[in-house]
């Protein structure tokens, strides 16, 4: 039998029909999907752009709640020159302009507000505790600040103005000593170097000459739990600011007592959003002949994953990671008089001529995959940072597990438009290979060696072959995540 | 033998034209020549073989190598296609009841192999269509009457009744051929 129909069969296929092979082409070819064109790196634009804005939503509300460096830089030199124009106001013959006058009671008052000691101590003096409740307040708007420069004479009558150089001095946890008297106390080192800066002979009156004085100060590694300090030093405020924006960052690592290399477990839930993906796909209109049809179609993503930290910088930081993910697609259909419906990912479905039922269909698609993301840390506050991160995964093994519960009766599956019918699909191409994820959480250190991140993510799933539109699955979800970190 | 050169096949996952056109005319007339045997006009074999094609491009990724060759798929998907605009002509596979059906001779016994290919596309599209549909899929195609049952959503009985009654009306039409035609 096999042998006859194999020569019946190779006889029929050496006929030549002789076909208009290019008018067909031609005829066929309008037909056929277009070509979609730069898809992939459409998809990357887009999930970049996505990232560009947190990112920029970020800095910009950093930059809207911080005092800036400028700000910072004058307060301390004012209360520098408080230190030095204190010694004696009224034989005083420097010459201070009103824009001085100006920071001298921007200085005070903010000191005023913010409780913070001065002390006349040639030692460090004890930390305020009291600053602790109001860690939090607002910048001082623009139109307060005060300018850089001052302008001093000196006893020749000439005038020089200084300009403040950008003198960087990192107080770190190392710099500090605790003494029996609890009260942390800053190394002499760093000490004298501070001095050096706050405490400059030349810049005193009458010996005024051009010369570059002045300093930034960051303190940038103070522990949480007694960085609401204040130092001072003959007078001197050397920082106290709880609005010193740049506080925050001693609250990430890499600080003294975080390490640069870290552990997180973490975990999301997300639903589809497919509705507003760039990449859905439209609805087949499989449903014509179905009357009075109520649908449900609903994708949840759960994942979870372990991954290790690494942190290149003060802000930028590198996540290698594995998890486990599963996505349950549930489709429901209530009908009377129904022809079909299809699964949401619109690849499955019944076909039916019962004239009432209740379908249902539940896809399961299980992976675990590897991901590697960057991410950069923005300081809010102190112990509180911003973090949008871009990753990418890559699933080293899937499974699609699936199934379905015809309620009606006669009801059976469809699938491709009638091809292999009565068989579930392949997993093909919804096993997509590659996820783009974006996400923006807020962090918050809770000690030395942890710290939790909660936040929202947006990732996007696809295979990268170049399917047709109609056939393309690209899964888009929109999670809330929550991750506990530990720094060796 | 049509050889497929697997970067057609990979050029065409990826919605190459230059490759789709390619497959298309090594295979348009071996898929046309598959329809044909179902469809007796030749305008509607073109429309289907279209159809055919516009699913051979879009669900090329579902094709798998290992399993089979992709001429054999193609195979398949011409027959169902062409199976599906019968489904969509007529109706009469719902509605027939013949179930007691003769004995089916083999088709060893009819001596098509013996005739020119085109006589056997000749004979085998002279048969009225849900014979040649049942005869073409169980001699031709290997379906066994079970799977035929199933796709064709009637009896097992049916079919085996509709395949007799081909076999025999082609034993009658092979019989009544000359002897030159026979012996060609």
């Amino acid at each position: 039998m096999t042998k006859e129909r194999k020569i019946i069969n190779e006889k029929l296929r050496s006929i030549d029909h002789k076909l208009p092979v290019d008018a067909l082409w031609s005829r066929l070819e309008k037909e056929l999907p277009p070509k979609k064109k730069r898809r992939v790196l459409n998809f990357w634009m887009w999930s970049f752009t996505l990232f560009g804005i947190i990112l920029l939503g970020g800095i910009w509300f950093k930059t809207s709640h911080k005092l800036s460096l400028k700000e910072t830089t004058s307060l301390t030199s004012i209360s520098e020159s408080n230190s030095f124009l204190g010694q004696d106001h009224s034989e005083a013959n420097l010459v201070t302009t009103q824009e001085e006058a100006n920071k001298q009671e921007y200085t005070e008052s903010l000191i005023s507000k913010k409780d913070i000691q001065i002390s006349s101590s040639s030692d460090l003096s004890s930390i305020s505790s009291n600053i602790n409740s109001k860690r939090f307040v607002k910048p001082l708007n623009e139109e307060s600040k005060p300018t850089e420069n001052r302008k001093l004479k000196n006893n020749e009558g000439g005038e020089a103005t200084f300009r403040r150089e950008k003198a960087y001095i990192n107080i770190e946890k190392e710099d500090f000593h605790t003494p029996e008297n609890i009260s942390p106390q800053i190394s002499q080192e760093k000490m004298a170097l501070l001095n050096r800066y706050l405490i400059d002979p030349k810049m005193e009156e009458g010996n005024a000459k051009e010369k570059s004085a002045g300093m930034n100060l960051i303190i940038s590694a103070l522990p949480s739990p007694i960085s609401p300090l204040l130092l001072t030093s003959d007078s001197k405020v050397l920082l106290a600011s709880p609005e010193y924006t740049e506080v925050p960052l001693l609250a990430i690592s890499p600080v003294p007592q975080m390490s640069k290399w870290s552990v997180a477990v973490g975990g999301s839930y997300g639903i589809n959003l497919d509705n507003i993906s760039p990449y859905r796909k439209k609805q087949k209109d499989i449903f014509s002949q179905s009357e009075e049809t109520s649908n449900y179609q609903h994708l949840d993503v759960w994942n979870t994953s372990i991954s290790l930290g690494y942190d290149v910088s003060k802000r930028f930081g590198l996540e290698l990671g594995v998890g486990f993910q599963r996505l349950t697609d549930k489709s429901t259909k209530i009908e009377q008089a129904a022809d079909s419906f299809s699964s949401l990912d619109q690849d499955r479905g019944y076909k039916a001529s019962s004239s009432l039922g209740i379908y249902s269909i539940y896809d399961t698609y299980e992976s675990v995959y590897i991901s590697i993301a960057g991410n950069y840390k923005i300081p809010l506050a102190r112990s509180l940072f911003l973090k949008p991160s871009l990753g990418v995964s890559y699933n080293l093994w899937s499974k699609y597990p699936s199934e379905a519960s015809p309620i009606a009766n006669n009801a059976g599956f469809i699938l491709n438009e009638d091809l292999n019918a009565s068989t579930f699909a392949d997993v093909g191409f919804s096993n997509n290979k590659v996820s783009l994820f974006s996400e923006l959480s807020v962090g918050y250190i809770i000690s030395d060696h942890v710290d939790i991140n909660v936040g929202i993510g947006y990732r996007m799933s696809t295979n990268f072959i170049n399917l047709n539109e109609e056939y393309q699955r690209d899964i888009s979800s929109l999670s809330l995540l929550g991750a506990v970190r530990y720094h060796f | 033998m049509i050889n497929i050169p697997p970067h057609i096949i990979k050029g065409c996952l990826e919605n190459d034209r230059r490759c789709q056109q390619e497959l298309f005319a090594k295979t348009s007339n071996f898929m046309f020549g598959v329809i044909l045997r179902y469809v007796k006009d030749e305008s509607y074999a073109y429309d289907i073989m279209q159809e055919a094609f516009v699913k051979v491009y879009t669900k090329l990724y579902t094709y798998d190598s290992n399993k089979a060759a992709v001429t054999t798929w193609m195979h398949s998907i011409a027959v169902r296609s062409a199976l599906n605009h019968l489904r969509k002509k007529h109706n009469y596979f719902l509605d027939i009841d013949d179930s007691g059906a003769p004995a089916t001779p083999t088709v060893g016994n009819l001596g098509l192999e013996g005739l020119e290919a085109e006589h056997i596309l000749k004979l085998i599209t002279q048969l009225p269509e849900i014979q040649r549909t049942i005869f073409n899929m169980n001699v031709l195609e290997g379906y066994s009457h079970g799977e035929i049952s199933e796709l064709l959503d009637m009896p097992e009985a049916t079919s085996r009744s509709y395949l007799s009654r081909a076999k025999s009306t082609l034993r009658n039409k092979i019989e009544s051929m000359p002897f030159k035609m026979k012996r060609s």
